[in-house]
């Protein structure tokens, strides 16, 4: 009888610790799920792209030649379902970058040049090209 | 025996998840101060500014020529150093830039002719204040000579303001 009561208290231990083990795996699961979705996010690539184009076209002069390494922004995009081949667009002096289905981000450059409008490049496709010319 | 285990087990439990939840707690408020936030670039972005300023006034140490004292200059500076003050996507703006630009006698210290001012003056009084919510200033000054070889010394400010977007 003793044996088997003893027997009783051993597998509650095991049971206690398989359900200790498996709630901190979800807590840690659910802690990095939420940093890898914070840092991944689109809306963040979307701006650190546009300023990053912004910046570039500030510092540029008209002749240049820029191209621009956009890897994760375009997984981003095609995994959003969105068209690969515009997801930067120049409208007057600003920046637009799209990498979501709802809305984009907009940043101004104060450089007054001509950009042409960023076309992917077809030996690199993970590279964003455009040129700078003067304006008319 | 047994059960004095499992009583300490159960507090040691208690304990554990206090502290992951302390230190999740932690890693979330470290993840959101530092990516909650945008990028504040006006810094670098006024910098680049007050280049373009020192690159449309003077090439390889010389002075261009008609810019000191020139009306025509300071009245068209905006078109003749290729900028563009306007900002689109600052709907409610009142002027996100300001620049100014002093020529002085490098031997003398005296100020030769009127200092080049443009974009929103308040800006300024601004800079002049510490605080994160304020614009992003940059100032530059250098030597150059003319074609006479005289000498003078230049100071451009440029301030960007843009917070709305990088605060």
């Amino acid at each position: 009888m003793k044996f088997i009561d003893r027997k009783s208290k051993k597998g509650d231990i095991i049971i206690g610790d398989v359900i200790f083990l498996v709630l901190n795996l979800i807590f840690l699961s659910i802690l990095i799920i939420f940093v890898i979705s914070k840092t991944n996010d689109a809306s963040l690539l979307e701006e650190k792209y546009a300023k990053e184009i912004a910046l570039i076209i500030d510092s540029a002069k008209p002749g240049m030649e820029i191209h621009l390494n956009m890897q994760d922004a375009i997984k981003k995009a095609e995994k959003n379902n969105l068209d690969i081949n515009s997801l930067i667009e120049i409208k007057e002096n600003v920046v637009h970058v799209k990498l979501k289905e709802k809305g984009d981000y907009s940043y101004s450059f104060f450089n007054d040049v001509s950009v042409s409008n960023p076309y992917l490049n077809i030996n690199n496709k993970e590279e964003y090209i455009f040129f700078i010319e003067e304006k008319k | 025996m047994i059960k004095d285990k499992i009583g300490a087990e159960k507090t040691i439990s208690i304990y554990w998840f206090a502290i992951l939840i302390i230190v999740a707690a932690a890693i979330v408020y470290m993840v959101v101060s530092v990516y909650g936030q945008p990028y504040d670039v006006r810094q670098i972005e006024s910098d680049i500014l007050a280049n373009n300023i020192a690159g449309c006034i003077s090439e390889g140490g010389y002075l261009k020529e008609k810019i000191i004292n020139d009306v025509e200059f300071s009245e068209n500076f905006l078109e003749k150093c290729n900028l563009n003050f306007e900002s689109p996507d600052f709907e409610k703006s009142s002027g996100e830039y300001y620049v100014s630009i002093r020529f002085q006698d490098f031997n003398s210290g005296n100020q030769i002719g009127a200092e080049i001012i443009n974009g929103n003056v308040n800006l300024k009084l601004a800079c002049e204040l510490k605080g994160k919510t304020n614009p992003a200033c940059s100032s530059k000054s250098f030597y150059v000579i003319d074609k006479n070889s005289q000498s003078y010394r230049i100071d451009i400010i440029a301030i960007v303001n843009k917070a709305e977007k990088n605060i």
